[in-house]
């Protein structure tokens, strides 16, 4: 066991699962998507971005793009909800609320296969 | 390209994560802490806002508290943020600056560089590797004659200053191993356009190992004809050992030294006619420098002794050896011990009998002393003569002393004067070796550069010149006033080859009429004069037809082709033919000029301007037919 391997695994499977945490509940409803869980999906998931980088393994590379995935994606869901309440008149309607919720779908996708290719990886590994 | 970006994000990975860390704390902190709006309601910041204070407060900008004027909580936390986010910055730019300059990454930078300046060469190159005293004068003349060259060499301070002394033209360069094969490939020797590898290391092993290498990555390729390997060898072992895999040319400058200090024994005038042809600095001189017969003294007997002694024994000159470590070198009997700097050891050797003297150690300010020592002892034994002959009692001493720089000065008379050959090992002694008033000056670094050159520029001119080694100094002398008549200053050698590609206009007319050399050597200017230049040698390949007209040139047979000495104006070309020639630069670019510019052409072989255009040249048919039809 290594602080690296465990920091490493640690951050991937956090970013999913707080991307899940924001992505559950009712699609449309705002009250349960609350804007914090998006902020630390954001961070989780740029702090994981990092830490892959550098890997010139072949599994490493498809780590860092599903991780990319998922910070376009939170990127693109942030950026809707901040032109929502702050540039348009509206405010955050059940209907943007679905727009952003579905778009960190997306995310979660990302990270999902991120977590699975961990642990394929490990399982390859065996050590 | 890949691995930099990952390299660089590598080592600056803690910094961005302490980045994404500060900022996200410091954003949170802002959402969280209640805020007052102007009108002293609770207030919380959004995400929004949190993010656009922190970045212009993290990038030490500061608009101001925006949107409204923040609480004391949210100023204690403002301060928190500005010394966490600032430092933070510093320390990620700092390992930025530090990561950039780091010199292994500077290294990867530099072969990334290399690999891509060499991908996208698109136009023939050589591959030099060792960028010596050789390795340099060859560069500079490639690039001279527009060839492009790819520089590799293991020591960095010579590949820096490869760039100060071609500064003109970009010569990619890298600091490698060049025995690694993955150096070499990256330096392009599997290149589709990499024409040579020429090794010139100082290292034999290292030169056998680049030829091997070459030989073995470019199985796909005809070796000689689409990828030329020349090696640079100092021993006969090594030369053996290349030769044996099918390096396409073996260059050890000794060997090539001494085969031509032998000619120029021989043969003065051919000695001549080789050093016009082959060095490109040399300037046309009539009068050929005359080597005396007698006795040599050779000091050092390592390679360049032994191939000198071997050649001038060959010719039936004797040679007295001076050797400083016999045990080593193991010299023939009746060498003298010593280094041949003392005058002692000189006069051992017999000095004053000798006629001239070798200095040809691996010490430069041995050589120099060397010779230096062997003037003054044979001028003093001279001296000593001529006393003996009571010229003081005659003259009286003033006289005596003006007598002797007389004779001194005049080089007809060589009694008391050596005949004196000094290697010079490094270039950057130059200065003193001209200084040092020597017949001779053997620099390897020269002769193997003006050697490749030749082989690379005008491959006809090796032909040509062990076809003239043959020759009488009769025959050599008739050349020499032949190209002298014509050139004053310096004599270039060129090649021209009957093809579509280079003599289009030729090869218009070698169809329908009988082109013979006459027809090209004259002025595109003045038909009836005729340019500067001698063809020395034409090549012909694959030919069963021979025509009998030219019994008077010389024919060397063999299989596969045939070459003709010194044709002459009569003798007719053919296809595919290859024309070697030598005369001044104006000549060779009016040359180019009438073989590949058939209304040029036209003049030279017929007298008449050619009609350009279609319509000029339907009413030039028909006046000729007219005239046919007048004529009969």
């Amino acid at each position: 066991m290594n602080f690296e391997k465990v920091s490493f695994a640690f951050f991937v499977v956090f970013a999913l699962t707080i991307n899940f945490g924001f992505f559950i509940g009712e699609i449309d409803n705002p009250s349960h998507h609350h804007v914090y869980e998006l902020f630390a999906a954001i961070v989780i998931s740029l702090i994981a971005t990092v830490i892959k980088l550098g890997d010139r393994s072949h599994i490493g590379a498809v780590l860092l793009a599903t991780s990319l995935v998922a910070d376009i994606h939170l990127f693109a869901a942030a950026i809707i909800w901040g032109i929502a309440e702050h540039i348009s008149t509206t405010g955050v309607t059940p209907d943007v609320m679905s727009i952003i919720v579905s778009v960190s779908g997306g995310a979660l996708i990302a990270n999902l296969t991120s977590v699975v290719l961990l642990v394929i990886e490990t399982v390859v590994v065996r050590r | 390209m890949n691995s930099l970006i990952f390299l660089l994000l590598k080592r600056i990975r803690l910094p961005i994560m302490l980045l994404i860390v500060s900022y996200a704390t410091v954003i949170l902190g802002f959402v969280l802490i209640p805020g007052q709006d102007d009108q002293g309601n609770v207030w919380h910041m959004s995400f929004f806002h949190a993010f656009y204070f922190v970045s212009f407060m993290g990038s030490t900008i500061g608009f101001g508290e925006i949107p409204y004027e923040f609480t004391n909580a949210q100023r204690m936390w403002t301060i928190f943020g500005i010394y966490a986010s600032v430092t933070i910055w510093l320390y990620s730019i700092g390992a930025l600056i530090s990561t950039l300059q780091n010199p292994a990454f500077k290294k990867i930078l530099r072969e990334n560089d290399f690999r891509k300046k060499v991908e996208r060469i698109r136009e023939p190159f050589y591959l030099i590797c060792g960028y010596g005293d050789t390795g340099k004068l060859l560069a500079h003349e490639l690039s001279e004659n527009h060839i492009l060259s790819v520089v590799l060499d293991i020591d960095p301070e010579r590949i820096d200053s490869l760039q100060i002394d071609e500064p003109d033209i970009d010569i990619p360069a890298l600091t490698a191993n060049a025995s690694f094969p993955e150096v070499l490939k990256t330096a392009g020797l599997t290149h589709e356009y990499c024409k040579g590898v020429i090794a010139l290391t100082n290292k034999d092993d290292v030169n056998l190992k680049i030829a091997i290498t070459a030989r073995l990555l470019n199985k796909e390729r005809i070796l000689g004809e689409d990828i030329m390997v020349i090696c640079r060898a100092e021993t006969a072992e090594a030369e053996s050992n290349m030769a044996s895999f099918g390096t396409t040319h073996i260059i050890n400058p000794y060997e090539i030294y001494a085969r031509r200090l032998a000619l120029s024994v021989r043969s003065p005038s051919a000695y001549l006619v080789y050093e016009w042809l082959t060095n490109p600095y040399h300037k046309v001189r009539s009068e050929p420098v005359k080597p005396p017969w007698g006795t040599w003294v050779i000091c050092g007997y390592g390679r360049f002794g032994k191939a000198v002694s071997r050649h001038l024994n060959y010719i039936g000159i004797k040679t007295v050896i001076v050797e400083a470590a016999p045990e080593i070198t193991l010299p023939p009997e009746g060498s003298i011990v010593g280094r041949g700097t003392e005058a002692v050891t000189l006069r051992e050797a017999k000095i004053m009998d000798a006629v001239a003297i070798i200095a040809g150690t691996d010490n430069d300010a041995n050589n120099l002393s060397i010779v230096l020592t062997a003037k003054d002892e044979v001028k003093r034994h001279y001296i000593g003569k001529l006393r003996d002959q009571d010229h003081i009692e005659k003259y009286g001493a003033q006289s005596f002393i003006e007598r002797i720089d007389n004779i001194a000065k005049t080089k007809s008379s060589r009694e008391g004067e050596l005949f004196s050959i000094a290697r010079q090992n490094f270039s950057r002694n130059e200065a003193v070796f001209e200084k040092a008033e020597l017949d001779f000056i053997m620099q390897p670094a020269n002769i193997v550069a003006g050697e490749i050159l030749s082989i690379i520029k005008t491959p006809l001119l090796s032909v040509f010149l062990s076809l003239a080694r043959r020759q009488k100094d009769q025959w050599a002398n008739i050349l020499i006033s032949r190209i002298s008549s014509f050139i004053d200053d310096m004599a270039m050698t060129w090649m021209i080859q009957i093809s579509k590609n280079q003599t289009p206009a030729i090869m218009c007319f070698i169809k329908k009429e009988h082109i013979t050399i006459g027809h090209i050597l004259r002025h595109p200017r003045n038909r009836d004069k005729s340019l500067k230049c001698v063809v020395l040698l034409v090549h012909r390949e694959h030919n069963e037809h021979i025509s009998g007209r030219h019994n008077i040139c010389n024919q060397t047979k063999s299989e596969k082709s045939r070459n003709y000495l010194l044709p002459d104006d009569n003798f007719e070309i053919q296809q595919g033919d290859q024309l070697l020639f030598c005369g001044d630069k104006e000549s060779m670019q009016l040359m180019c000029w009438s073989v590949s510019n058939i209304n040029t052409y036209n003049y030279l072989h017929t007298g008449y301007e050619l009609a350009g255009g279609f319509v000029w040249r339907w009413i030039h048919k028909h006046k000729i037919l007219r005239q046919e039809k007048k004529a009969g």
